[in-house]
C-alpha cells in the first residue's frame, strides 16, 4: 500500500512539472530568460540553446496535430475510437516523426544561428536591459516563505 | 572590369557520413554589384553552394571540400564566421526555422548582438535594416504571426544588420505568393541598386531570372552545367533540356511561333522584347 502511495505522490510531482512547463513559455519571454540566465552567470552559449528549444515547443504541439490530422485523412481512427492498447501502439508512429522533425528542425535553427555568427565571440551584447524591481523582489520573498511554510509542514506535521 | 567579390575554384564537397560528391568541380566568379541567379533541380546543390559560399559549410557543418572558395579576399574555410558573416550575408531557403526569437526586432538585432557591437550601434542598425524591408513599426510582432513575404523580409534584415557586401537568399520566394513575391524581390532590388550590393539568388522563377540577373549559373547533378547571361542560358535548347529549366513564357512563345514558321529577330526573355519583336516582325 505504501509503495503504491509513494509512486502515486512521484506520479503526481511528474505530472504537476510537465504541466507548468507551458506555464513557464507562455508567462515568460524566452529572450528575456536567457539574459536572466546569463546575467546569473551561465555561458550564454548554453542560455540560448536552452531557451531557443523552449521556444519551439509550441511548433511541436503543432506538428503533432499536422501528423495526427494526416493520420485521420488516411481513415486512422485510432486515437478517437480505439481501445487502450490500439492507442498504446499507435503512439509511436506520432512520435517518430515529431521526434525526427524535431532533430531536422534544430539542425536548421542551428544553421541560421551560425548565420548570424552566434558563439563567435566570447562576449556578446544584449540590447534588452532587466532589472531586478520591487516586483521582483516582493515576488523572491514571496516564494522563499511560501517555501518555508510548505517545508515545515511536510517536516513537523 | 572589377576584381571579383567572389571566387569559386576547383570547389568538390561532400557531406559528412557520405560518399558522394554532391558538388563536383565548380568554377565560378561573381564581380562585385552583380546579381548571379543559380538554378537547377531540386538536390542539385543549390543549397550546399549558398551554405558554402558563406562559410557555415564546411566551418559549421563538417564535410569534406576540396578547392577553395574566396569570397571579398577570404578564405571561407579557414576566415573567422563573425568576420565572413560581415562580408556574406544569408537568408536560408526556410522562413520557419530562421526566426526563432520571440520579438521581430531582437530577431533583426540577434546577428549584430552576436558580433559585440555596443547597444546604441546595434539598435541604430537594426532600425535601419528593418526601414530598407520596409517593415518599420513591425518591431514588437511575434515573428510567427507575419506572413510569408514579411517572414523573409525579416530574415533579410537579420543579415542586412551585420552590413555584409554581398546576400545569397535561397529559394527566398519559393514559398509566397505573387504578392509576397513582389514585397521580396523589390527589397531585393533596392539593396542592389541603391545600396550596390552583390545578390546571389537561388531560384526556378524565369520570369524574376529574366528580369533581374546579369548572369545564371545552372547546376545539374552538383555539376556546372552552364554559367552565362539569362538568354544565353535560356535560348540554349539542351541546357534547358538537362536541367529541366522552365524558360519565360515568351521565350516559349519564341519557340512556338518558329515552329509554325514564323522567326522573330532575336531570342526574347523578357515580354517588352516580345512586344517590340512581334511589333517589328509584322509592320
Ligand atoms: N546534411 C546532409 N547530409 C548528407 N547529404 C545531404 C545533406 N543535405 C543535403 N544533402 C544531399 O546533397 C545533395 C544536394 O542537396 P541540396 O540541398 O544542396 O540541393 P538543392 O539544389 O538545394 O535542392 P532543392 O531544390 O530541393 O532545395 C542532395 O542529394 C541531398 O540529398
Ligand atoms: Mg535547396
Amino acid at each position: 500500500m505504501e509503495g503504491l502511495l509513494f509512486g502515486l505522490v512521484i506520479c503526481y510531482r511528474l505530472l504537476t512539472l510537465i504541466l507548468l512547463m507551458p506555464l513557464i513559455s507562455m508567462t515568460t519571454e524566452v529572450n528575456q530568460m536567457a539574459i536572466g540566465l546569463v546575467k546569473l552567470g551561465m555561458p550564454y552559449k548554453i542560455a540560448y540553446t536552452a531557451t531557443t528549444a523552449l521556444n519551439m515547443i509550441p511548433s511541436l504541439e503543432e506538428q503533432v496535430r499536422t501528423i495526427m490530422d494526416a493520420q485521420k485523412l488516411r481513415a486512422f481512427t485510432v486515437f478517437e475510437e480505439g481501445r487502450i492498447h490500439e492507442k498504446l501502439f499507435a503512439y509511436p508512429a506520432l512520435v517518430v516523426p515529431m521526434v525526427i522533425g524535431a532533430m531536422k528542425k534544430s539542425m536548421l535553427v542551428g544553421v541560421a544561428m551560425d548565420a548570424r555568427a552566434f558563439g563567435c565571440k566570447k562576449t556578446r551584447t544584449y540590447i534588452d536591459v532587466i532589472r531586478f524591481t520591487t516586483k521582483d523582489y516582493a515576488s523572491l520573498v514571496f516564494l522563499l516563505t511560501l517555501i518555508g511554510v510548505l517545508t515545515y509542514f511536510n517536516l513537523f506535521c | 572590369m572589377s576584381k571579383p567579390v567572389i571566387e569559386v575554384n576547383n570547389l568538390y564537397y561532400r557531406y559528412p557520413r557520405s560518399n558522394d560528391y554532391v558538388l563536383k568541380d565548380i568554377n565560378f566568379s561573381v564581380e562585385k554589384g552583380q546579381f548571379l541567379a543559380i538554378t537547377g533541380e531540386n538536390g542539385a546543390g543549390k543549397t550546399t553552394l549558398s551554405l558554402i559560399l558563406s562559410g557555415i559549410i564546411p566551418q559549421a557543418k563538417g564535410g569534406k571540400m576540396h578547392g577553395n572558395v574566396i569570397v571579398c579576399g577570404l578564405d571561407t574555410q579557414k576566415e573567422d564566421l563573425a568576420v565572413l558573416s560581415q562580408k556574406i550575408g544569408i537568408v536560408l531557403e526556410d522562413p520557419e526555422t530562421q526566426l526563432f526569437t520571440t520579438k521581430v526586432f531582437n530577431e533583426v538585432a540577434f546577428g549584430a548582438e552576436n558580433l559585440g557591437l555596443p547597444r546604441e550601434e546595434i539598435i541604430k542598425r537594426a532600425k535601419w535594416a528593418l526601414k530598407v524591408v520596409r517593415l518599420e513599426g513591425y518591431e514588437e510582432r511575434h515573428p510567427t504571426m507575419l506572413s510569408g513575404g514579411q517572414k523573409q523580409r525579416v530574415a533579410i534584415a537579420s543579415a542586412l544588420t551585420m552590413r555584409p557586401d554581398i546576400m545569397v537568399l535561397d529559394e527566398p520566394t519559393s514559398q509566397l505568393d505573387p504578392i509576397g513575391t513582389i514585397e521580396v524581390f523589390e527589397v531585393v532590388k533596392e539593396l542592389k541598386q541603391k545600396y550596390g550590393m552583390t545578390i546571389i539568388m537561388v531560384t526556378h522563377k524565369s520570369e524574376e531570372i529574366a528580369a533581374f540577373a546579369d548572369n545564371v549559373l545552372v547546376i545539374n547533378q552538383g555539376e556546372l552545367l552552364t554559367f552565362g547571361t539569362p538568354k544565353e542560358v535560356f535560348s540554349n535548347k539542351e541546357v534547358i533540356k538537362k536541367a529541366w529549366i522552365t524558360i519565360p513564357q515568351v521565350s516559349s512563345l519564341y519557340l512556338d511561333l518558329l515552329d509554325k514558321g514564323l522567326q522573330l529577330e532575336e531570342f526574347p526573355i523578357l515580354p517588352e522584347e516580345g512586344v517590340r519583336l512581334v511589333k517589328q516582325k509584322i509592320s
